[in-house]
């Protein structure tokens, strides 16, 4: 996890150390039991889907 | 034809963006038979590197399932949800129990987007741009211009006064026992409704019989209402 000293989580934008990191961004192990535990039907999943957008746009764009 | 040619350049867009989802050599080739078991055996002995590659080795397989789904308009949530879908596959797969990686992630995938879109459903979300067919001369027509006031919704409004005031009125005849149960029952006037174990707890008598008074209300009721009206 040494290459993610310097990044932020995903979606809470925190610093964080440890974490899933997908194609370069970094979801914290908290960010990531929010996003397996919401409903499709509660409010916070579409939060959640706007930020992870951001993983394929960083990925085509690079 | 404005919004024709704003439609057709929507769905250009998404079609374009999926394709290069797909295409991008920014996305990982699909592991080999080898790789894949590699990274599961390192999985199950917590290698979150194992995780990591086998999350974006399998990021194709969620471009290439949401092409099924005929979500033009949404194609980019559709994106994030199957990733979602995604994580939870890799998180919860299991080699033990015979079923490929690639099935069992792509019916993760597939039940997340179908889980999204039912409850959209649900939730009765619908665009009033949304085209619903065209005019006499081929012009699309969206829920937006055809939603106006319904000389209809007027009528039932004022059907639905004259019959609850009927309905106050025949409660006022009931009895003081039925009058409360079917209040609570049913929530009148204030909406909150009881079940009938709360109301008998509350009454102090038991469930069985909030049971027999409520159907001998109804049965009054429905007597009632099908009455002719009384001309006095």
């Amino acid at each position: 996890m040494g290459d993610n000293q310097n990044l932020k989580c995903l979606l809470c934008e925190e610093s964080c150390q440890e974490g899933l990191v997908i194609l370069g961004c970094l979801i914290c192990y908290d960010c990531e039991e929010k996003i397996v535990r919401t409903r499709v039907s509660e409010n916070d999943y579409i939060l959640y889907m706007s930020k992870i957008k951001k993983i394929w746009e960083v990925a085509i764009t690079n | 034809m404005l919004p024709l040619i704003t439609a057709a350049m929507l769905v250009i867009r998404e079609i374009t963006l999926l394709v290069s989802y797909i295409t991008n050599n920014s996305f990982p080739q699909p592991l080999s038979a080898e790789e894949e078991k590699k990274c599961l055996d390192l999985l199950e002995k917590g290698d979150e590197n194992a995780r990591r590659k086998l999350i974006e080795h399998n990021l194709r397989l969620v471009a290439h399932i949401i092409k099924k789904f005929d979500c033009k308009e949404e194609n980019e949530d559709l994106i994030s949800i199957g990733t979602i879908g995604l994580i939870k596959a890799i998180n919860t797969y299991n080699q033990g129990k015979g079923t490929k990686l690639a099935t069992y992630a792509s019916r993760c995938i597939e039940n997340e987007i179908l889980m999204h879109l039912r409850s959209k459903k649900n939730k009765g979300e619908v665009s009033l741009q949304e085209p619903i067919g065209v005019d006499k001369e081929g012009n699309e027509i969206t829920l937006f211009d055809v939603l106006g006031s319904d000389p209809d919704a007027v009528l039932n409004e004022v059907e639905l006064e004259i019959a609850q005031e009927k309905l106050y009125k025949i409660i006022e005849k009931l009895r003081s026992r039925e009058k409360k149960v079917l209040e609570m029952r049913f929530g009148i006037p204030a909406g909150e409704r009881k079940t009938q174990k709360e109301i008998a707890r509350e009454l102090g008598i038991s469930r069985s019989y909030v049971s027999r008074i409520e159907k001998k209300v109804i049965c009054k009721l429905a007597e009632e209402f099908s009455a002719p009206p009384e001309f006095s």
